[in-house]
Order: structure tokens, then C-alpha cells, then sequence
């Protein structure tokens, strides 16, 4: 070969070498295709020859070698197609296999030996078994690692569909699957040699790159078993007597950590999961005898994991896992692996012990104590390598806390003890990321929770999310948003179905939302106070209360009293003013004349006190008046009380068009069954109306009377003996006398009174046309 | 005068002029009838005559079980409403294309009842043809080939056939797509009469009659006939010219003793022959032109209005080179082709985007 | 606050693509639930209930086909639930149909020529109003001067339908 002309880089020299004796095989491939059509075997044979005296270079990287040895067997396709043709015409194969072994260098002979050797096979002219034999004893003439590999892995390529497999055409006088067997345990067991050899080959400076090029020649090696596991005739008895054994004998004997590490992977990829399932002690020993560098931890989580496939995919088999004692030979074997191994990675373990969480969870779903067991492993070991779960390990780890939580409804989890020390072992933002988790199952599954310690332990494992963290401020407002009503949401699944365990259950949730500091008491409190009015409600009905189930619910009502209280103390003043109020009407419903009194007086106090907003002080009215209008609890005194409050502050609002609103409203509070006062429901509509008109100009007048109108007609057709045709006669004009005027400024807002007032008349038409003693009284008024 | 021709032309009307108005009566019937059949209105099926009475208690509204019988959420297979659902897609890409037929022409883009009512029946049409059709269902495009008979028949002077306009552009439309029909079904197109024979067909009738040409198409630009043709056959040229000339193309499309797909193949063959001069200058190898620049700017010309021969259309409008030259160069998504996917092979086709 | 989610049994038949406008009372709470109805139908209308904060407004009024729709909490009519005060609402507002919430009750009224509806609680949450809530929900099919309103009601685990008719006289 000449010098190169400049100094090239060792890739471009590669590729330079490559490309030469890349020409060169084509160049004899060339001739061999000639001599092939002239039929000249002899010449063949030279060309062939010279074509495969190529592959002895020792220049090139197995990924360079790899293509030219890929060119060459393209080409020894012709050929062994040729070899085949003769055979046809009659010549005889025993002496063409006579004939190649002429060639002078061993590593053509070889190549040629082992293409006549694959018809020869075919020809069925000589027992397969015999043949095979021979070429693979023939093979070890060839002892450098990479030819060698090459060589041997040619002779798996052109073998592997003429083994005297079970079933196959060769069986029988070609020998059986045992032949088969043999042949290939051989021939892997012979590449395994040459690979491992590599790694002691040359300097020890190169001994980086000599490891990369091993791990690029892998597969070559661990062709042989999969070529093993496909064969039919392997069942499981060959497996475990035979193929197992020797495999891992080999295995275990190169003491090479890259070819341990590699074959024990792809033993547990290659088989089948029944195999492993059966074969789990020897594994285990085998793992157990592997160099300490060897990170049989990621072997075992990737048999594991098949396993744990397997178990979903044939549930038939789960029995058989228990009969062999599977979980507690994996559980062992991941024991070890942390014990024997000081400097395992964090990552791996936590992969390892996540592994064997969904082995237990997809095979043991009957056993939470298994489930138990492992988190409880984990947390000893991991909290004992004592640093910070980070990185991926992270993901592993959340994944391993996230394996029960898809398999088991909630109650069952809160059962396990370990669960939270797991969860301890991740830092604070992943632990609440979990805690997200663990809640939104809970709402998916759905399930009630029904005592009050298992509440407990449920917020002790999402404590992350309800305790009070000091800030003044969440980090992020949305988040703390979503994690806020994520936890509101929960609260309606916390439910006893009787009423005092389901009180004890609210007090659990009220001590552990007291917790939560201001911003999240406005979230969590609300769905607290409507369970407690849930409860009242159901101990009100009194269905089906066991003994020693009572509650009284004056003690529920003061539940909510307090809780309502803290909300207003914590800068919810609103929130909580209508809470008192729906207490209120809670307690109204249930008869409970001084508790109806104490929540609206509370309510009240709140209104004086904090609602300044004027926007927010119409609609808190109108809530006011809309409750007391519901309440029929009260004793005149009381009533009278609180209907004076209404009335007060309603006069007091801010706009008058506002104050003649909520004085309509208040006109029913004199208007309920059993209390009918004419006079003052003609007093609060006429009082405010008066005292209306001047300031809001023509338009607000007309709107604010035609509204009074439709109250008027209200109380009219209620029989109210204060309510007069005059007077809505005289209103009718008023509002037509307004209206006249307002036409030309907001047309917009006038169309709509005027619409409004047309839809009155129109309803005071159909009063007429509708008759009866209703009908008689509109008789009187003209429209 | 248009209309009644066209009618004749498509089979829709019998030659015995005695026969018209029965035939009329009895297809325009029929189309009613499908009508109603096939097009359901969910609303109309449900509701009932009354309205719901009020209960004497409370004066608040009874209303009537309906769990078993069907409602709009109803999952039952024989819920009227699922299946109106089910065709809400359908109706809704026959929409999109009607709001967009025309768009420069009032009678169908624009506001006024006139022009609703016209988009309204061309959705009915075209909604009743997918239904009645459900191999072929709605192809895109089929708009642009219902649109100028509709048009043409709804222009009518006789008020009484122009009021049935719909009804009888239906009808000639089944007719005209008979025609078209294999080469719209896109399982064809690599069949003996999908739309890659048909513009086989055409390629075969371009090297017999302009070799040069043909040999300046298939070696130096390397065309892909589909970029221009495809649209050209489907769409029946819809696409290619103005209303009002394309009805001119079409009197001759409809009468063309050689059969419709014969006319149309030497049409295609005509447009290419007369910008052979611009094309044979192409190497193939230009730098694409920005998009407003090849944009042809003015409306195609008309065609030259002579005899119903084959030879007219090769006089054929400048502007049919700029848009095969234009379709050459521009690939992009198929807005209004005749199909809901391109073919396999031809990376869409194209649309000049004429106004 | 008050109730966790729509149930299931509501999901199942609520799809989108079947809806095209959302009017929602109020009192929505939680955002889930507002994000939920913004995923069946982007076109969703809400007003402020009793225990929303934020902008929705208190009253809203919009066009569909030929009825104009009123939509109002209702916390703000007294007396609450009151046919007589709801049809004022209705005549200020000016609109042919008026939903209002907040009592949790599902009740419809043609009052005189027009319609007041109440669809009730999706969610059937707790009301002071009404002791047994029963989760219920309106779907409205308005074609031409005519509305067909389907009552969803979950009654013992099972969704029931009501249809109730209604005619706008023009």
C-alpha cells in the first residue's frame, strides 16, 4: 500500500482503506461472477479466493471491517448459488468440500469451506450434524478475535435455517435439536473467547477505544442465543438442563465485566419469560457470582420488568409466580444486589426497587403487606446511601410511589406505613408534584373515605399541600390555585355514612385545613361549611342513625359557626358573610329560631363592619333580604329586628336608584304567609319612590317606576288592600308622564324602559282577560 | 334558451317535446321526495304540535319522557339525532365550500335573501347527492361543477323553470358526474379508468399530436401532467375561466359528439398545444416566481367563438400557459381540487388563486 | 366548593360537537368545571352567581336564531325562585326566554307569551333552597320560532329525559 500523500486523519484513512480493498473484492468478485458464467470452477474458486483474502487486513475498525465483510458475503451469495447449480448437474458436494480446502490461507478455506459446507448441508448428501460439527471445530483455525468473530458469525448466518432442528427437514439422520444445540452452544462459546481475548490485546493506552470497538462487535456474539432461542426443539427442560448451565457458564467464567454485563442482558431478552420464571434461582446465582463492576441491578430490573409484562399479559400464570416463590427469590436478589455492592448508583437502586414495585403490584395484587414490605426495603436502603434523589432517578422514583396508586383504590394505600417515609426521600416541589398525584386519584377513583384516622393518615401524605408553608404570597398563583382546589374537591369524598363518625371526620379535616394559614383557608374552608350543612341535613332526616351515632345539631351548627368565623378572621370577610348566611337558612330550615338569629346577626356585623364596596353591598342586600324572605323560624320580635336591619341599610346604599331596588325587595319581607302587613309594604314601595325622583333625571325615574309598577301589580294581585287602583292608575301616568320627557337623550336606555312599560300593560291586559276574581279587580283599571 | 339545451343535452329532458312537462313534474317530485327523506330535520321530527301544558299545581311546564324515545344526546342507534350529528361533518365541508363558490359574483357570495336562498339550495343539493351517493359521497370540488348549472337554469326566463332550478341542476349534475365518476373515486386512481389513466389518455393524445412538445414536457421540464391536468379533467375547467366563458366551454363540452371525456381530453390537449412556443422555451429549470408575480394578472380571454369543432379550442387563451407554466412551478395544497386527498405521487394540486 | 364534579353519568352523554352555545347561570367555582364546558363548546356564556368572584356579569342577554335569551344567577330576585318576580327580570331584559339558577331546582313557566326556565344544578350541589338536589341540566333546540328544551335529570343513578315545547308567538 502506498504512503498516503498527507497526513490523514485516522477516520478519512479508514475510509480510505475501506474504499481500497472494498475494490478489490469487487474487482475479484468481478471476475469470480465471470468465471462463474463460463462455469470454470477452478478459476471461480482463485477468485473467490483472492476476493476473501481481503477480509485477512488488519487495518480497518469492526465497523469498517463490518462493511467489507458485508460486500464480501453479498458476493459469496454467487457463489454458493453456483455450488448449488453444479450440485444439480450432478457433481458431487462431498468433493467440492474435498476441493476448497486446497485453498492456501486458512481464512479463505474457511469462508469457502463453510459456503460449500451450508449446500453440502442442503444437500442432505451427509448428516447435518456431522457437518456442522466439522466446520465448527474447523473455525477455531482462525484464532485473531476480529477475523475470527466475522468468520464465525458467517458460518451462523449460512447455518441457521439448515440445524437439525425439532421439526425441521434436517432432523432425523441429521442429527437432533441436541445436535443443534451443541453446535451453537460451541460456537458461541468459542466467540465469547475471541471477544473477551480482545480486551487483553495491545496497549493499555487503547484500552478505551478497545472497549468501544467490543461493545460494536456485541451482537455478533449474541446472535448465537438468539439463533438458541429460536430454535422449536429448545423447551423448557433443554433450557434449564442444558443451554442455561453451559451459557452461563461461559458467562461466568470470562470474568469480563463489558461480556457479563452484555450476555446476562440479552440472555433475559432472548429467552422466554417462562424460561426465566423457572430458571430464576440459577439466574440469581449466577448474578451473584458476576465481577463487582457488573451492574447486575439493571439486569435484574430489566428481568423484573418482563416479568411483570409477562404477569399482565397471561394473568393464568400468577399462580405458578406464587408457587415458585418468585417475589421473595427477587426480593432477596435485590437485597443483595445493594448489599454486596457499595458504590451502586442511586439511580440504579431506586430503578431496581422501582422495578420490583410493579413486579409486586402487577403479580401480588392481593397483598398489600408485599407492597408494604418494598417500600418499606426502600426507604432503608435509599435513606441509607444517604444523598439527594436527583436527575432521573427522580422520575424512577415518583414512578415507584405512582405503581400502587394505579392499581389500588386510596383507602388501601393509606394503609401503607411506608408510603410516606418513600415520599419523604423526595425534595420538597417533587413531593408536592406527588401529593397533586395521590389527590387527583383519589377524585378519579371516587371512593369515599370513612374514618376520620384514615383522613388523617390521607392528609399526613399530602401535608405538603395543606400545611401553611409561610410564604405571604404562592410562588405561583395558577398552580397554587389548582393544588388548592384540588384539595377543596377532596372534601366531598371524605364521608362516613354516619352521622357522628362523619362529624369526627370534619373536625380531622378542620384541624388539618386550620393549618393552612390565609391563602388557602378562602380555598378549603367553603366545601367544609356545605359538608357540615350536609350533615345537619342528614341527621335533620334521621335515617337509619346507629346507636351511639347521634349528634346533635346544635354541636354540627357550632362546627360551622367556628369554621365560618375563621374564615372571617382571615381576610375573607365576604365569603364568610355569605356562609353565615347559608347557616342561617340551614338553621331556619331546622327550627332553630336563636342560631337563625346569632348567623344573620354575625352576617350583619360583617356587612357594617367590612363590606364598604357599594357594588358589593347592593348584592349582599339582596342576599340578606333573599334569606330572611325564606326564614320562617322567626318570632315577631326577631323578625322584626332583622327586617329592620334590612330596611336600614337599604336606605343607606349609595345611588338612590339602588336604595328604590332593595326597598322594593324589602317590601316582601312584610308580604310572607302568616305576617301580611298592607301598610308597610305600601311604605317601603311609595317612601322610596317619593323619595327618589329628583335626582336621577327623567330616564332613571321612569325605569325605577316602571319596576315599582310591576311590585305594585305584584301586591295587587296578592290582594293588598294598600294598593289601590288610583294608586297605579297615578303611577301609570307618572311613568308615561316620564317617560315623555326622556325621549331624546339615551335612546338606548329609554327603548328599553319603554319595552318594559309596553310588557307591563301588555301583563295587565292579560290579568283582564284572564277573569275570576283577579280579572274583577284589573276590571277597574284603564291602560 | 342555455338552459333548455343543456337540459336536452344531459338526458334530463326527453327529445318527445310532449313529454317535458310530465317528466319535469315527476323528476322534480322525486327530488322533493328525497328531500324530505333523506335530509332529516331533527328539530322537525321531534317536535310536536302542541306546545307543553302547564301542571295545575304550580302552574310549572310538564314535560313529556322522552329517555326512551330520542333526544339530541341520545346514544341509540335509531336516534334521529345521532345520526343528524353524524352528518354535521359532512355538512359542514359542503358549507365550506359553498360560502366559497364564486366568490367575485353576487348570485352566489354576498349578503341578500337571493343569494342565501341560492347557497341554501346548493347545500341541499349537493348534502342530498352525498346521501344518495355514499360510495362517492361529497368530493370537494363537486360545487364548482353544480354551480354553473344551477346558475344557468336559475337564469331561466321562464319563471316557472328558473322556480326549479335546484331540482333540475341536480339531476343534471348526477348526469354530468356519471361521466367524471371513476375519476373522482380516488380507490381508482391507479385502475384502468382512475384519473392517472385518464390523464394517461391525455399524455398518449399530446405525443400524437405534438411530439415536440410532448418530448420538451416528458424529458427537459419533466411535468408531472397531474400538476396541471388533474384539475383541468376533474373539475371540468371550472377553475380555468370566468363564468360566463366557461359556459361557453361548456356548450361544447356537453354537446361533443366524441363524449364528454373525449372533448375534455382534447381540450387539455388544445390549452397545452397553444402556449407550445412558451413552453418549448422552458427549460424546466427557472427559479420559482414569487407568487403575486405569476399570478395571472387579467381574466382569461374568451375562447374564440367558432364552430363546435375540435380545432377551436386550440386558439385557446394565452393566459392557459401562464397558468400551466404557473402550475408547473407552484405546489401547494389543494384548495378546492376535486378531492379531499392529493394523490399519491403528486404533492397536491394547485390552485392559481385566480382573483 | 359545594359538589366535586359533574357526574359521570352527564359526561358520558355530553360530547363536543353537539352543542354550540353554553349559558351557564353562574356559580361554576371550581375552574375545572369552567374548563370543561369550554371544551364541549367554546361559545359558553356565564353570569355571576352567589359565590363566584371575578368579572362575569350579573346579567346577560344574547341572540340565538329568532328568541332573544336571558341569562341571570337569580340570587338577586327576590323572592327567590318567584315566577312573578322572575317575569319582571324578563320584561326589563326584554328577552323571550329567561334561565335563571340558584334555587337548584329544575322548573320551567310560560309565563304569559313567554319562557322562564330554571335548568337546575348540573353538579346537584348543596342548596339552602332546595333539600334534595337532583342534578339536572337543559339542552335547548331552537328551530325557527320554536324551542324544544330536553330536561337531563339524574334520578336514582339514571339520567331522564324531558322534553317540554314552547312556541314564541312573533
Amino acid at each position: 500500500m502506498s504512503a498516503p500523500e498527507a497526513t490523514l486523519s485516522p477516520a478519512e484513512e479508514q475510509q480510505k482503506w475501506l474504499t481500497e480493498t472494498t475494490n478489490n473484492v469487487k474487482q475479484h468478485a468481478y471476475y469470480m461472477k465471470q468465471a462463474i458464467d463460463d462455469n470454470n470452477l477452478r478459476e471461480a474458486l482463485k477468485h473467490t479466493a483472492a476476493m476473501l483474502s481481503e477480509l485477512r487486513t488488519s487495518q480497518l475498525s469492526p465497523q469498517k471491517y463490518y462493511a467489507l465483510y458485508m460486500k464480501a458475503c453479498d458476493e459469496l451469495l454467487h457463489l454458493e448459488s453456483f455450488f448449488r447449480e453444479l450440485h444439480k448437474g450432478g457433481r458431487s458436494i462431498a468433493e467440492l468440500y474435498e476441493l476448497v480446502q486446497h485453498a492456501g490461507n486458512i481464512l479463505p478455506r474457511m469462508y469457502l469451506l463453510i459456503t460449500v459446507g451450508s449446500v453440502f448441508v442442503q444437500s442432505k448428501d451427509a448428516p447435518a450434524k456431522d457437518i456442522l460439527k466439522d466446520l465448527v471445530e474447523m473455525a477455531r483455525g482462525v484464532q485473531h478475535p476480529l477475523r475470527g468473530l466475522f468468520l464465525r458469525a458467517y458460518l451462523a448466518q449460512c447455518t441457521k435455517d439448515k440445524l437439525p432442528d425439532q421439526g425441521s427437514e434436517y432432523e432425523g439422520e441429521g442429527g437432533d435439536v441436541k445436535d443443534a444445540v451443541e453446535f451453537l452452544l460451541q460456537n458461541f462459546t468459542e466467540m465469547n473467547k475471541l471477544w473477551v481475548r480482545m480486551q487483553h490485546q495491545g496497549s493499555p493506552r487503547l484500552k478505551e477505544k478497545r472497549e468501544k470497538e467490543r461493545q460494536e462487535l456485541r451482537d455478533l456474539v449474541g446472535k448465537n442465543l438468539l439463533v438458541l432461542s429460536q430454535l422449536e426443539g429448545v423447551d423448557l427442560e433443554i433450557y434449564q438442563e442444558l443451554v442455561l448451565p453451559r451459557v452461563l457458564e461461559q458467562v461466568v467464567n470470562c470474568k469480563d465485566e463489558i461480556g457479563q454485563t452484555y450476555l446476562m442482558d440479552a440472555i433475559i431478552q432472548v429467552f422466554p419469560d417462562d424460561f426465566h420464571l423457572n430458571t430464576l434461582e440459577t439466574l440469581n446465582k449466577a448474578l451473584g457470582q458476576m465481577q463487582p463492576t457488573v451492574k447486575t441491578g439493571s439486569v435484574l430490573a430489566s428481568l423484573m420488568t418482563r416479568l411483570s409484562r409477562y404477569a399482565l399479559e397471561s394473568p393464568e400464570v400468577i399462580p405458578k409466580f406464587e408457587e415458585l416463590q418468585a417475589f421473595s427469590l427477587l426480593r432477596e436478589a435485590v437485597k443483595k444486589v445493594s448489599e454486596i455492592q457499595t458504590d451502586v448508583a442511586m439511580l440504579d437502586l431506586v430503578t431496581l426497587y422501582q422495578a420490583l414495585m410493579s413486579f409486586v403490584v402487577q403479580v401480588h395484587k392481593a397483598s398489600l403487606d408485599k407492597v408494604d414490605e418494598v417500600l418499606a426495603e426502600a426507604a432503608t436502603v435509599l435513606a441509607a446511601q444517604n444523598q439527594a434523589v436527583s436527575g432521573k432517578a427522580v422520575t424512577e422514583l415518583v414512578a415507584l410511589l405512582s405503581a400502587p396508586l394505579s392499581v389500588y383504590d386510596v383507602v388501601p394505600i393509606l394503609s401503607l406505613q411506608a408510603y410516606p417515609k418513600v415520599m419523604e426521600l423526595l425534595e420538597e416541589p417533587v413531593r408536592k408534584e406527588m401529593a397533586v398525584t395521590i389527590v387527583r386519584s383519589v377524585l378519579k377513583s371516587n371512593t369515599c373515605i370513612t374514618d376520620s384516622e384514615k383522613v388523617d393518615t390521607l392528609f399526613g401524605f399530602i401535608s405538603l399541600l395543606i400545611k401553611d408553608d409561610g410564604l405571604s404570597e404562592p410562588e405561583d398563583e395558577e398552580e397554587f390555585e389548582e393544588q388548592q382546589c384540588l384539595v377543596s374537591r377532596l372534601v366531598m369524598l371524605l364521608k362516613a355514612p354516619q352521622p357522628k363518625s362523619q362529624l369526627a371526620i370534619l373536625n380531622t379535616v378542620r384541624h388539618h385545613f386550620g393549618m393552612g394559614g390565609p391563602l388557602r383557608l378562602k380555598y378549603t374552608l367553603p366545601p367544609l361549611v356545605f359538608a357540615g350543612l350536609r350533615l345537619i341535613t342528614q341527621v335533620q332526616k334521621g335515617e337509619d342513625v346507629e346507636e351511639g351515632e347521634k349528634v346533635s345539631r346544635k354541636t354540627i351548627f357550632g362546627f360551622l359557626h367556628q369554621t365560618v368565623q375563621a374564615l372571617g378572621s382571615n381576610g375573607q370577610p365576604g365569603l364568610a358573610m355569605r356562609l353565615y348566611l347559608q347557616c342561617a337558612a340551614a338553621a331556619n330550615a331546622n327550627g332553630f329560631e336563636d342560631i337563625a338569629y346569632e348567623f344573620f346577626t354575625q352576617g350583619f356585623l360583617i356587612y357594617e363592619e367590612e363590606i364598604s364596596d357599594s357594588r358589593e353591598q347592593v348584592t349582599s342586600l339582596q342576599l340578606f333580604i333573599g334569606t330572611l324572605h325564606l326564614c320562617t323560624c322567626f318570632g315577631q320580635e326577631n323578625r322584626d329586628a332583622l327586617v329592620h336591619k334590612c330596611t336600614t341599610y337599604s336606605s343607606r346604599l349609595l345611588k338612590k336608584s339602588e336604595q328604590c331596588r332593595a326597598a322594593y325587595s324589602c317590601s316582601h319581607l312584610f308580604w310572607v304567609p302568616g305576617s301580611k302587613d298592607s301598610e308597610n309594604v305600601a311604605l317601603c314601595l311609595s317612601e322610596r319612590r317619593m323619595a327618589s325622583t329628583p335626582q336621577m333625571g327623567a330616564q332613571g325615574s321612569a325605569t325605577v317606576a316602571a319596576a315599582s309598577l310591576w311590585r305594585y301589580l305584584y301586591f295587587f294581585d296578592e290582594g293588598n288592600t294598600a294598593v289601590t287602583v288610583q294608586l297605579l292608575q297615578g303611577l301609570m301616568d307618572l311613568i308615561a308622564e316620564e317617560m315623555a320627557k326622556t325621549q331624546s337623550d339615551d335612546a338606548e336606555g329609554s327603548n328599553q324602559t319603554e319595552n318594559f312599560y309596553a310588557s307591563t300593560l301588555r301583563h295587565i291586559k292579560h290579568k283582564k282577560a284572564e277573569g275570576g276574581e283577579v280579572g274583577a279587580r284589573y276590571a277597574e283599571l284603564n291602560v | 334558451m342555455r338552459s333548455l339545451v343543456w337540459k336536452l343535452l344531459l338526458e334530463y329532458l326527453p327529445c318527445d317535446r310532449k313529454k317535458w312537462k310530465s317528466t319535469l313534474a315527476a323528476k322534480r317530485n322525486d327530488y322533493e321526495q328525497f328531500c324530505e327523506e333523506l335530509i332529516i330535520n331533527p328539530s322537525k321530527v321531534m317536535a310536536s304540535e302542541a306546545d307543553s301544558h302547564a301542571s295545575t299545581q304550580d302552574g310549572s311546564l310538564v314535560g313529556t319522557d322522552v329517555t326512551a324515545t330520542d333526544h339530541p344526546l341520545s346514544v341509540q342507534d335509531n336516534s334521529v339525532w345521532k345520526s343528524y350529528f353524524k352528518d354535521t361533518d359532512l355538512l359542514e365541508q359542503i358549507d365550506r365550500d359553498v360560502m366559497r363558490t364564486h366568490p367575485d359574483l353576487q348570485f352566489f357570495s354576498g349578503e341578500g335573501d337571493a343569494t342565501k336562498k341560492h347557497q341554501d339550495d346548493m347545500r341541499r343539493a349537493l348534502l342530498l347527492f352525498a346521501k344518495l351517493n355514499p360510495g362517492l359521497r361529497y368530493v370537494q370540488g363537486m360545487n364548482e361543477l353544480y354551480a354553473p348549472l344551477y346558475y344557468t337554469f336559475s337564469l331561466d326566463p321562464d319563471p316557472a323553470m328558473a322556480e326549479h332550478a335546484e331540482a333540475d341542476a341536480f339531476f343534471c349534475f348526477v348526469e354530468l358526474i356519471s361521466d367524471l365518476r371513476d375519476n373522482f373515486c380516488q380507490q381508482l386512481d391507479n385502475s384502468g379508468v382512475g384519473i392517472k389513466a385518464t390523464i394517461g389518455k391525455l399524455n398518449t393524445m399530446l405525443s400524437e399530436n405534438d411530439r415536440e412538445l410532448w418530448v420538451h414536457l416528458e424529458q427537459n421540464t419533466k411535468v408531472n401532467p397531474q400538476f396541471y391536468a388533474f384539475r383541468w379533467i376533474t373539475l371540468l375547467f371550472t377553475q380555468e375561466f370566468d363564468l360566463p366563458d366557461l359556459m361557453r366551454v361548456w356548450d361544447s363540452l356537453l354537446s361533443s359528439p366524441n363524449g364528454r371525456l373525449g372533448y375534455v381530453l382534447t381540450m387539455c390537449c388544445g390549452m397545452l398545444m397553444t402556449v407550445r412556443d412558451e413552453l418549448l422555451t422552458d427549460t424546466g429549470e427557472e427559479e420559482v416566481p414569487a407568487d403575486d408575480e405569476e399570478e395571472p394578472e387579467e381574466e382569461e380571454e374568451e375562447p374564440e367563438e367558432e364552430e363546435d369543432s375540435q380545432q377551436e379550442e386550440q386558439d385557446d387563451p394565452p393566459t392557459a400557459e401562464r397558468q400551466a407554466r404557473y402550475e408547473e412551478h407552484r405546489r401547494e395544497p389543494a384548495e378546492a381540487a376535486l378531492r379531499c386527498k392529493p394523490l399519491k405521487g403528486a404533492v397536491g394540486v394547485l390552485i392559481p388563486g385566480k382573483s | 366548593m359545594r359538589a366535586t364534579d359533574i357526574p359521570p353519568q352527564f359526561k358520558q352523554l355530553l360530547v363536543p360537537g353537539k352543542i354550540q352555545h353554553i349559558l351557564c347561570t353562574g356559580d361554576l367555582c371550581v375552574k375545572e368545571v369552567h374548563d370543561y364546558l369550554k371544551g364541549l363548546c367554546s361559545d359558553l356564556h356565564v353570569t355571576k352567581g352567589e359565590f363566584d368572584e371575578g368579572t362575569y356579569p350579573e346579567t346577560k342577554v344574547l341572540t340565538i336564531g329568532a328568541f332573544k335569551i336571558g341569562i341571570s344567577h337569580g340570587h338577586q330576585v327576590v323572592p327567590w325562585g318567584d315566577l312573578e318576580s322572575l317575569a319582571m327580570l324578563q320584561r326589563q331584559l326584554d328577552v323571550d326566554i329567561l334561565i335563571t339558577g340558584h334555587t337548584h331546582q329544575f322548573k320551567a313557566y310560560k309565563y304569559e307569551d313567554r319562557l322562564v326556565i330554571n335548568p337546575g344544578s348540573a353538579t346537584g350541589a348543596y342548596s339552602a333552597i332546595t333539600p334534595d338536589v337532583k342534578p339536572s341540566f337543559v339542552l335547548m333546540d331552537i328551530d325557527g320560532l320554536r324551542v324544544v328544551s330536553y330536561v337531563y335529570e339524574l334520578v336514582n343513578g339514571e339520567v331522564k329525559v324531558d322534553k317540554i315545547e314552547f312556541t314564541k308567538t312573533s
